[in-house]
């Protein structure tokens, strides 16, 4: 028993750092912090990668306007070419009407 | 001289399909109420680009479509037009034997013509309505491949008026 008193008693005994050991600490330390331009080249590259990001999002959504605007402007023509059928259709019908010419060969089959 | 011939080129229709229009020039100004739409190549394919934009029919019946140029003009009063220049576009036209008449109709004051453009293979590659009323011009000019079945059976959607070819005809079938 004693015997185990005197190894802990040993082992727990107060001891001095050694010399200079505070010193390669600090130092240590001073070399791992990060460099004031390093720093700000990490920003300005996540402030590109953003602006980039934000110029794509801009550019999809000037082509998708511009894509809707051309499916709309075609959904125009298209009813004004249904609108001049139709009456065309309906004069054609009249009897009154002066048809010069009604081709019903292969496009006549297209109307239908 | 170089430039000019280059402008003049230019100014050219880039196809046989492509309507010369430029004789109506300057007409916007005296009209009460103008549309002028000219959708190229670029728009086209930019448009088959998203999906979705147009219904499935209408982008079935329009996906062979490489232009298409609408300008119509409505006007207060008769006159404000030149009808000898519709009808030198008219004549024009006519006189290239790829275009076919489809339909032609002459009225006091104006007529309608509806003209379809026969492709190398047979296929119809191009339309045209062209028509002149005293106080309206309309001019369509489509390039491409344009299904007139599958446009005819849109009749009712997309805000485009039914076209009831059929309907006169299954009645006297009935009868």
């Amino acid at each position: 028993m004693p015997n185990i008193e005197t190894q802990l008693r040993a082992a727990l005994r107060r001891k001095d750092a050694p010399a200079g050991l505070a010193g390669r600490i600090i130092a240590k330390a001073e070399g791992r912090r990060v460099r004031p331009q390093f720093a700000w080249l990490a920003i300005a590259a996540a402030v590109l990668v953003m602006a980039g990001i934000g110029w794509q999002y801009q550019q999809e959504r000037e082509r998708r306007l511009a894509a809707e605007n051309t499916a709309q402007q075609l959904e125009f023509a298209l009813r004004m070419v249904a609108e001049r059928l139709t009456k065309v259709e309906r004069q054609v019908r009249r009897p009154e009407m002066r048809v010069i010419h009604l081709q019903t060969n292969r496009p006549q089959e297209n109307l239908q | 001289m170089k430039l000019a011939m280059t402008l003049a080129i230019l100014a050219l229709p880039l196809v046989a399909q492509e309507v010369d229009l430029s004789i109506f020039k300057g007409l916007e100004a005296k009209a009460r109420e103008t549309s002028n739409i000219d959708l190229g190549p670029e728009q086209m394919s930019l448009m088959k680009g998203f999906s979705g934009l147009l219904g499935g029919d209408l982008s079935e019946a329009t996906a062979g479509l490489k232009r298409v140029k609408v300008y119509s003009l409505e006007f207060d009063k008769d006159g404000m037009y030149s009808l000898a220049d519709a009808e030198s576009v008219r004549t024009k036209v006519k006189s290239d034997s790829k275009w076919l008449s489809l339909i032609s109709v002459k009225e006091k004051g104006g007529f309608t013509e509806i003209m379809t453009h026969k492709g190398p293979n047979g296929e119809m590659d191009g339309f045209l309505v062209l028509a002149a009323e005293p106080r309206e011009l309309t001019i369509v000019n489509i390039i491409g491949v344009l299904d007139m079945n599958k446009l005819a059976k849109l009749g009712g959607k997309f805000g485009i008026p039914k076209i009831e070819v059929d309907k006169e005809k299954k009645k006297t079938k009935e009868d």
